[in-house]
């Protein structure tokens, strides 16, 4: 049975995924990915309970390397395609808005 | 000159160790055959300043009998791939003005081969289309027709292959998007099994399907890169340590005693006619190699589609969750928190397109939705692998079917439906969620002109089968120019 999507859902998704959309653009991808789901609901039909899910093929073991430390990106080279930075950090806005409460003010 | 930049790498690769012709000549002939015709095509993003000084220097290992089979050959990378110093776009405004500190394993491995990097070519967004019209950079013509689509998402290589701008590119391959634009452009489009070249330095889209692939107007070409390419890498995890095989003698050993299966499913309502009949007159021609044809079914092939578009945007939410506006590429201005910088960064960075997919694969992942949609779409996978599995074990040795159900399209034929973009990788989607091999070669032309593209699909690390094939249908299809690039010598 095809999932019916709605605006709230397709905000609720845009959160999951930090986009932020163009709100007059929220009808046509909704109706967009209605169309989309409806086709994928197509696997519905298939039964399909024990098989196991397919992973990438074909089934060689991972290539690890010796566990040894190697090189790495310096600092100045890990900011050169920043587009901000600061004394050899990443500079970012401020993570929390608003200011915590201090437990006094309570 | 202008025939020779339209010869096959094999053949230009012996004239360069013969010392018939220079990398500096051929370089320099190529740049000027883009700077005539690339306004047009738009095949190339940016081009390497670095070109003709690499073409020096393997002119002089040439010279010193020290070439090997890729020394001195321009080559082209699909612009999602890294080339260390030359930005790196995936053709999207959020990656703008990122350059890659590091070479992909696949780059590195071309310039110890003494290639040369001519440069970046154009593609749909982070790899998720089939025209190469979601580009940053505009979209790219077909040489065969420019009021045509060249194919995606390695629309860009295709197109430069196929127009004679360099005998070989690199392109990326998810869900078809090294073969498809391969049929659409009249040339010949590999994906090698998953595992058989590395991935570290292509931007992921989905990490279970993507290969770098090769595009080239001869088979031999793409055998001697992907001899180049193929092998371990400790960089990448998912690297096969499957020994490499010789893949440029297979292109010599004929289809004798191969059986081949037509499967019944790719052969159903919504193809072309005339591609039907031009992918079974290739069959005949194997058949006249000595093959033996059989009509075989992969029953659940009408599934592929749906999996592939469920499996595909979930890893790729994952993957481009890594796009933040914090560490490389775009950031939007003025954001109040940390928050709102990815929310706007992405927003405005990311196309429609892969927006879609991004929100797609993050509700396919969600909470009370991931058994329904990413789990089925997992375990569907494992039944359409099987099913090829179950071929290749009962002795078949390749397949045969069309690589897409149409000719090129029309530019901005298809731009305004998301799905019926999506339904173009019917015959090659389910390659790649079985992570099987498969190359696309020329096998004719319709009546109105526009090359159809064959598919042979082979089975796991089965590149060797696919060369034995597509050597014979090259041999018996033979490449002709694209017909809108005959008009302009003729102009």
């Amino acid at each position: 049975m095809p999932v019916a999507i709605d605006i709230a859902e397709v905000r609720r998704i845009a959160s999951l995924a930090a986009i932020e959309l163009d709100p007059l653009a929220l009808e046509t991808l909704r109706s967009q990915l209605q169309r989309i789901l409806d086709y994928v609901s197509l696997l519905e039909e298939l039964e399909t309970g024990s098989e196991e899910m397919g992973t990438c093929s074909p089934r060689s073991p991972s290539l690890l390397r010796p566990d040894e430390p190697l090189s790495c990106l310096g600092t100045e080279e890990a900011l050169r395609n920043a587009p901000e930075s600061s004394g050899g950090w990443f500079r970012v806005p401020r993570v929390l808005n608003p200011p915590v409460a201090d437990a006094g003010d309570e | 000159m202008n025939d020779t930049l339209l010869l096959g790498a094999a053949e230009l690769q012996r004239r360069l160790r013969n010392l018939e012709l220079t990398s500096l000549e051929l370089t320099r002939a190529l740049f000027q055959r883009i700077a005539e015709l690339d306004g047009t095509l738009n095949a190339f993003v940016r081009l390497n300043p670095r070109a003709e000084e690499q073409a020096g220097a393997a002119d002089r290992r040439l010279q010193s009998g020290l070439g090997g089979p890729l020394t001195g050959l321009p080559v082209a990378i699909k612009d999602n791939i890294n080339c260390a110093g030359i930005e790196t776009s995936c053709a999207s405004k959020i990656l703008r003005g990122f350059v890659p500190l590091r070479d992909a394993t696949a780059t590195a491995r071309l310039r110890q081969a003494g290639a040369v990097i001519v440069g970046k070519t154009n593609m749909d967004e982070f790899a998720m289309g089939s025209s190469t019209e979601a580009s940053i950079h505009g979209a790219t013509r077909n040489p065969w027709d420019i009021e045509r689509v060249p194919g995606g998402s390695s629309g860009g290589s295709a197109a430069a292959v196929a127009a004679g701008l360099v005998p070989l590119a690199l392109g990326s391959d998810t869900g078809g998007s090294v073969r498809q634009p391969a049929a659409f452009c009249g040339v010949v489009g590999l994906k090698p099994t998953y595992g058989r070249v590395s991935r570290s330095g292509l931007v992921a889209y989905g990490s279970s399907l993507d290969q770098i692939g090769a595009l080239s107007r001869d088979v031999e070409g793409s055998a001697e890169l992907l001899q180049t390419l193929a092998g371990p890498d400790l960089q990448d995890a998912t690297s096969s340590a499957q020994p490499v095989g010789d893949y440029v003698q297979a292109c010599a050993r004929g289809v004798a005693g191969l059986r081949v299966g037509l499967p019944r499913e790719y052969f159903e309502s919504g193809l072309d006619a005339e591609i039907d009949q031009a992918v079974r007159s290739a069959a005949a021609e194997l058949e006249r190699g000595g093959a033996r044809i059989e009509e075989v079914s992969l029953p659940h092939t009408r599934y592929a589609v749906p999996a592939y578009y469920l499996v595909a945007t979930a890893e790729a939410s994952s993957n481009l969750a890594r796009f933040d506006g914090v560490r490389f590429g775009q950031r939007a201005a003025a954001a109040s928190d940390l928050q709102a910088l990815y929310r706007s960064s992405r927003g405005r960075g990311f196309g429609d397109e892969v927006q879609r997919r991004i929100m797609l694969g993050t509700y396919a992942l969600s909470a009370g939705y991931y058994d329904q949609f990413y789990g089925k779409a997992q375990r569907v996978r494992a039944l359409l692998r099987q099913e090829f599995v179950d071929l290749f074990s009962r002795g078949i040795d390749l397949l045969l079917t069309p690589a897409a159900p149409t000719g090129a399209f029309r530019l901005g034929e298809k731009t305004a439906d998301p799905l019926s973009m999506y339904l173009s990788d019917i015959y090659t989607a389910t390659v790649n969620l079985a992570g099987l091999p498969a190359i696309s070669v020329p096998v004719g032309t319709d009546e109105s002109g526009l090359p159809i593209g064959g598919q042979l699909i082979g089975p796991d690390f089965g590149e060797e089968l696919l060369f034995c094939g597509a050597a014979v249908l090259q041999r018996a299809f033979r490449p002709q120019p694209p017909r809108w690039l005959c008009e302009q010598r003729k102009a």
